[in-house]
């Protein structure tokens, strides 16, 4: 087992965002700031270690009947702990997070990693693989929110990058940023951008046109 | 000989053993954070009064330290309401004044016409901070709190000495709509508080939205945030609510006539 | 009664789950091939989220919330941190019983939409419903409004997505923004859309 392999992989080449089209359901509204995302990403990060870890673990006991409520009692545990540790140590950024961290349960990667990798690898694998879904996820995160908040509000991580528009003529906050819609254009575009770079990630056409047509 | 793994026992079984691990997991952590929960919302409270009242820049990172020392700043003083007075506490920094509205021993049902924040019912007493300059008030900051578009908005309101002029309001938490209603919180629409007046001519006089073009019209007026009525009415509503007759009205009034010692 | 018509007007267009805040994003994509099915899923949804929202209002008011349990004599348990597993097995059990009604009753939809209407149990659209429910702090008739709001709102955006997904099957796309790109640039143009009814309400 190339655990090397297991880990870097979820980074681009199988970023499981782009690629794998899931858990982006969270990528809309965390991502208005760079800051919000960041604490987003390790908290999905987390989870994803400790429930692909615990899968891993408990694949051999766990009756086939009663495997998803297992698991997604599993991942609804881990949130809960994270959702209290983030309201503990960081109260502001988990009300903007708001329901967003609770909604990491229903998150495509976590319960899609467990069933699809965790349920036939080993505890090491799967914990690194955890982990690799986890920098992906949040690579991709972190790339909108820079965006977003350089564009929004000329900061980055709250520090100004571009002169206010009370200083300067040559910024202006671009008001769309704050609008979901812009996330989405964003995300298209990055996909747009890895798929030019990596063409072994496009996709087929749903038909196949005539020769010559 | 083990039991099968789809057996009911062994379905039971494992279910019953992966849910009281969760379940230890889960109460553990809970009561391990409760505390530093409370020390957290605490801390975000007591920042939030601070910045009200002006002990605090905007956007000034803080630490626990500097928040507790600049708190010895700000005198805490129980007042009952509808007196219009202060009156004795243990701890009045610390009264819930939230709970207390919900408990009828404290509180009292505030009247459907003056129910303009929509609270229904409202707690007998308040926490109100005090800066003081010698023996007078130099600026009060008062609780306040009301239904905005879809969430109950709490803030800080803080009047300057002459218990007529508005130094500035701080909201403290809210559930609006982000990138819309959020945006009762933007520093620009905040600073159009500032110098804001709810008396005109000694009695009382509502703050009032206006568009933005007639802003600086009278002392009263609010300017309207675009997309975001709702929400802006909701702020307008419990700032209405609290600074008049059924909130701190009694309360400002006995203090503006008395402008030495606040009642003891 | 125009507070709740409000309601449902907000949770249909500028706080739409699935266009402002991109939640049940994987169903969404993988189903909004084909309209027919697209057109049941938006249906199965609707239900979920109409029953759902106020079972689980009533569950948080008289159980989990903070004070909650004053009735049994525990006035100071806080059990909302509970409610992330409470709302799961409310849905869980809500889609199982939808899953054998549907089998029972209307055959042919079942099977068209076969795994996805289990998959409703981890929809982030459903338990997002019940999450920002809580978050609105809702009583128990305005949550079925919400609940038919935001579920109404889901379907609508899935129906609208299918339906230009369709006319977009033979058109000629760059290669990387082929599928998935070209999905997420016109969920882009119809979340726009959509929050230009931002701030629209009814006024008595």
């Amino acid at each position: 087992m190339r655990y090397r392999q297991v880990l870097t992989d979820p980074i681009i080449d199988n970023n499981p965002v782009t690629l794998q089209i899931l858990g982006i359901c969270s990528a809309v509204a965390v991502t208005r700031s760079m800051w919000p995302a960041f604490v987003m990403a390790i908290s999905v990060t987390a989870v994803l270690m400790f429930s692909n870890t615990a899968v891993s673990a408990l694949r051999g006991i766990m009756p086939r009947s009663v495997r998803l409520v297992l698991e997604v009692t599993l991942i609804a545990s881990a949130v809960i702990v994270a959702d209290e540790a983030l309201q503990a140590y960081a109260p502001e950024t988990s009300k903007t997070l708001s329901v967003f961290v609770g909604l990491i349960i229903t998150n495509c990667i976590v319960l899609g990693r467990a069933e699809s990798f965790a349920l036939n690898n080993g505890v090491r694998a799967s914990f690194l693989d955890g982990l690799g879904n986890g920098i992906g996820y949040g690579l991709l995160l972190l790339s909108v929110a820079a965006v977003r908040e350089l564009f929004g509000s000329g900061t980055l991580m709250d520090q100004p990058v571009f002169a206010q528009t009370a200083d300067s003529a040559i910024f202006v906050a671009n008001e769309f940023m704050a609008l979901p819609a812009s996330a989405f254009f964003i995300i298209g575009l990055i996909i747009w951008a890895l798929r030019s770079w990596k063409p072994d990630q496009v996709e087929a056409r749903e038909f196949d046109a005539e020769d010559g047509g | 000989m083990a039991a099968e793994p789809e057996s009911p026992l062994r379905i039971f079984a494992t279910s019953a053993a992966i849910a009281v691990v969760c379940s230890v997991m889960v109460s553990a952590s809970v009561a391990y954070f409760r505390p530093i929960q409370f020390a957290s919302a605490a801390f975000e409270t007591n920042r939030d009064i601070l910045e009200a009242a002006g002990l605090i820049r905007r956007n000034e990172t803080v630490t626990l330290r500097t928040v507790t020392e600049r708190l010895e700043h700000l005198e805490v003083r129980l007042a009952d309401l509808e007196a219009g007075a202060f009156v004795a506490g243990d701890d009045p920094a610390s009264y819930d004044f939230m709970k207390a509205a919900t408990e009828p021993a404290n509180s009292i049902e505030i009247p459907a016409q003056h129910d303009i924040a929509k609270l229904g019912r409202r707690s007998k007493l308040m926490p109100v901070y005090l800066a003081m300059e010698g023996d007078s008030i130099q600026t009060i900051v008062l609780p306040v709190y009301g239904k905005g578009m879809w969430s109950l908005i709490e803030g800080y309101i803080a009047l300057s000495g002459d218990f007529l002029t508005i130094e500035s309001l701080v909201i403290h938490e809210h559930g609006e709509t982000p990138g819309i209603g959020d945006r009762i919180e933007s520093s620009d629409w905040l600073d159009t508080w500032r110098g804001r007046q709810f008396a005109a001519d000694g009695h009382y006089v509502p703050l009032k939205i206006v568009t933005a073009a007639k802003t600086d019209a009278t002392p009263q007026a609010i300017d309207a945030i675009t997309g975001a009525t709702v929400s802006t009415e909701g702020v307008v509503s419990l700032a209405n609510f609290w600074l008049g007759e059924a909130g701190y009205g009694p309360l400002l009034r006995t203090l503006s006539n008395n402008p030495g010692q606040p009642q003891r | 009664m125009s507070e709740h018509v409000n309601i449902v007007l907000q949770a249909v267009f500028a706080e739409n789950l699935a266009l402002a805040y991109l939640l049940g994003m994987c169903t969404f994509l993988a189903v909004s091939k084909r309209f027919d099915t697209a057109f049941g899923l938006g249906l199965a949804v609707i239900a979920v989220e109409t029953l759902t929202i106020p079972i689980n209002n009533w569950l948080y008011e008289t159980i989990l919330r903070s004070g909650a349990l004053s009735w049994a004599g525990l006035p100071d348990m806080d059990l909302s941190f509970l409610r992330f597993l409470t709302f799961i097995g409310v849905i869980a059990a809500l889609v199982q019983i939808l899953d054998m009604a549907l089998d029972r009753f209307v055959p042919v939809l079942h099977s068209r939409l076969g795994i996805f209407l289990p998959l409703l149990t981890v929809n982030c659209a459903v338990l997002g419903g019940s999450l920002f429910m809580v978050q609105k702090e809702l009583d128990l008739s305005e949550s079925v409004a919400y609940g038919f709001g935001a579920g109404l709102g889901w379907a609508l955006a899935i129906l609208v997505f299918a339906s230009i997904r369709e006319r977009l099957r033979y058109s000629d796309v760059p290669e990387g923004l082929r599928g998935l790109g070209l999905a997420f640039m016109v969920t882009g143009l119809l979340s726009l859309a959509f929050s230009g009814f931002a701030g629209l309400e009814l006024r008595p």
